[in-house]
């Protein structure tokens, strides 16, 4: 009786979700035209508190994450009581943008509900997705045998502004590429006719297609699978079920990965490379914010295969270890870092909650140049990160 | 000497999801007596009538915020020695200790799990008839 009155509530509560958002961002709109209309900013403060307090009730833990940052940004301005900075206003533009992702999942998860609002064609119009720093809307391919899971990624995709085209195998999927060109490819690992390891390796020797980047989406996550993933030659993988904020923040960091080689703006001072490894997704990313604030250049992973990888391909200045990962842990990962001969030298400090002594000289004896406890503040963070890339 | 059961609980909240999901648990999962205010005005008018045992009260509401709606409850003969439990989302221990000098005997962290919210309360209520 009680779960399913909770069930009844929480069906309510998402239909609510994208008109809520949608609120919160017309009056983000509205505080920021002319001058700041501080009863505006106020009601806003309100609304975006309600949604931080509601939505974790409601199983959406990710409007936490989002809905706080969102609520920090909205308070310093009402308590500085001036216009937002252009980096403020970005902050809280991508926040919203992230929640109006958030419900257009929940609302995708919840088939009946349909894509009933007017959420949909104003997050393509935001300037952090789908389109490239020339204009051009992204296109994205996704190619999964599973069509409640295919058709839940068209929409989310859609949602955020690209371009999307589906396929139900790998073989589809080949001539799907071949038509469309896409950007971007998610591909399922185990598909009919033809699975996605396959539908990659024809996909590398084809002369139009051999440069696209592929994620392959899995299901697996052991680690000889994850390899096996890996060596199809793809550029990362999403473990199912994914978190989809965090599929649209790897796919907009690989296409603007894809678009610097090509581009001539490049960022004339160069800056250093830091690699952050942390399965905890809200620190790994927190840490990548201050350091960026901080500027430098900073790529993500989530486990220690991933960091592997990702070392190899982006031969990072400084490595940021956590010691408990999924997958390959991080005491592995740096083992195999110093058996490298191109990345013996990098400096890797261990991130780690646990501060008991025994820890520590485990890291150092795996090869890591120094550690931090989690957590830290981030003028020490990037203390410690300066003194080892000197 | 045993403590006397808690009952009668009001809850004073403007989040009308926050409303439903709680007074669900409490009335479902805690078998309470729930009435359910989305103001602090209409609670100073309502909880007289209801006869609570317990208010639960959000901290930021529009219009009048949580403490000033415990404060007015205080200068209430009816309500002056009434329980009061706190929901917010900000619970750094200085601010939980805040809202307790405040005359608060505990605070719940939002979001609440609505499987728990009644058995903290009923340990709360116990803890305070015991003291």
């Amino acid at each position: 009786m009680f779960q399913q009155q909770m069930e009844a509530l929480h069906r309510a509560y998402v239909k609510q979700l994208p008109d809520k958002i949608q609120q919160i961002e017309d009056l983000w709109k509205t505080a920021c035209a002319g001058t700041p209309d501080k009863g505006a900013l106020q009601l806003l403060y309100h609304l975006v508190h309600k949604l931080n307090g509601s939505g974790p009730i409601f199983g959406f833990t990710a409007i936490t994450e989002r809905a706080g940052r969102l609520e920090e940004a909205i308070k310093k301005i009402l308590v500085h009581g001036v216009s937002p900075t252009p980096e403020e206003k970005r902050q809280v533009d991508q926040a919203v943008a992230s929640l109006r992702l958030i419900a257009a999942a929940a609302v995708a998860e919840r088939p009946g509900f349909g894509t009933h609002n007017t959420a949909t064609n104003d997050l393509a119009a935001s300037r952090s997705n789908g389109v490239s720093a020339e204009g051009r809307r992204y296109t994205i391919l996704v190619a999964d045998d599973e069509a409640f899971l295919r058709k839940k990624l068209v929409l989310i995709l859609r949602e955020a502004g690209f371009d999307v085209e589906e396929a139900e195998n790998g073989q589809a999927a080949l001539t799907q590429a071949r038509i469309k060109q896409p950007d971007l490819i998610l591909m399922d690992f185990l598909m009919p006719v033809m699975d996605g390891a396959e539908a990659v390796r024809q996909l590398r020797r084809d002369e139009g297609l051999h440069a696209v980047p592929v994620l392959l989406l899995t299901t697996h996550q052991k680690i000889s699978d994850v390899q096996r993933a890996l060596d199809c030659n793809v550029q990362g993988y999403l473990a199912k079920p994914f978190d989809v904020l965090e599929v649209i923040d790897q796919i907009n960091a690989y296409l603007a990965d894809a678009a610097v080689p090509s581009g001539d703006g490049a960022p004339a001072m160069p800056s250093k490379h830091i690699l952050i490894a942390d399965d905890y997704s809200l620190y790994r990313k927190q840490v990548a914010l201050i350091l960026q604030d901080a500027g430098f250049n900073v790529a993500e992973a989530d486990n220690g295969m991933m960091a592997l990888k990702q070392a190899r391909e982006r031969q990072p200045d400084l490595i940021l270890m956590d010691v408990m990962m999924p997958v390959m842990d991080g005491l592995e990962a740096t083992h195999q870092i110093r058996k490298d001969d191109a990345l013996q030298h990098v400096p890797i400090i261990m991130l780690t909650t646990n501060v008991k002594m025994k820890d520590v000289p485990l890291a150092l004896a795996h090869g890591a140049d120094a550690y931090i406890a989690k957590p830290q503040t981030a003028e020490k963070l990037i203390e410690k990160v300066k003194s080892c890339l000197v | 000497m045993e403590a006397a059961a808690l009952k009668r609980i009001m809850m004073i909240e403007d989040d009308l999801d926050i409303q439903a999901v709680a007074r669900l648990a409490l009335e479902t999962l805690g078998g309470f007596t729930v009435e359910v205010c989305s103001r602090g005005h209409e609670a100073l008018e309502t909880a007289p009538v209801f006869g609570p045992d317990l208010i639960l009260i959000d901290v930021m509401m529009p219009g009048m915020d949580g403490p000033t709606t415990l404060q007015r409850l205080r200068a209430m003969p009816q309500t002056a020695l009434v329980p009061v439990v706190f929901m917010t989302a900000k619970v750094m221990p200085h601010e939980i200790d805040h809202y307790k000098t405040l005359g608060a005997l505990g605070v719940i962290r939002k979001p609440f799990d609505p499987m728990t919210l009644s058995a903290t309360l009923t340990s709360i209520w116990n803890q305070h008839c015991v003291s």
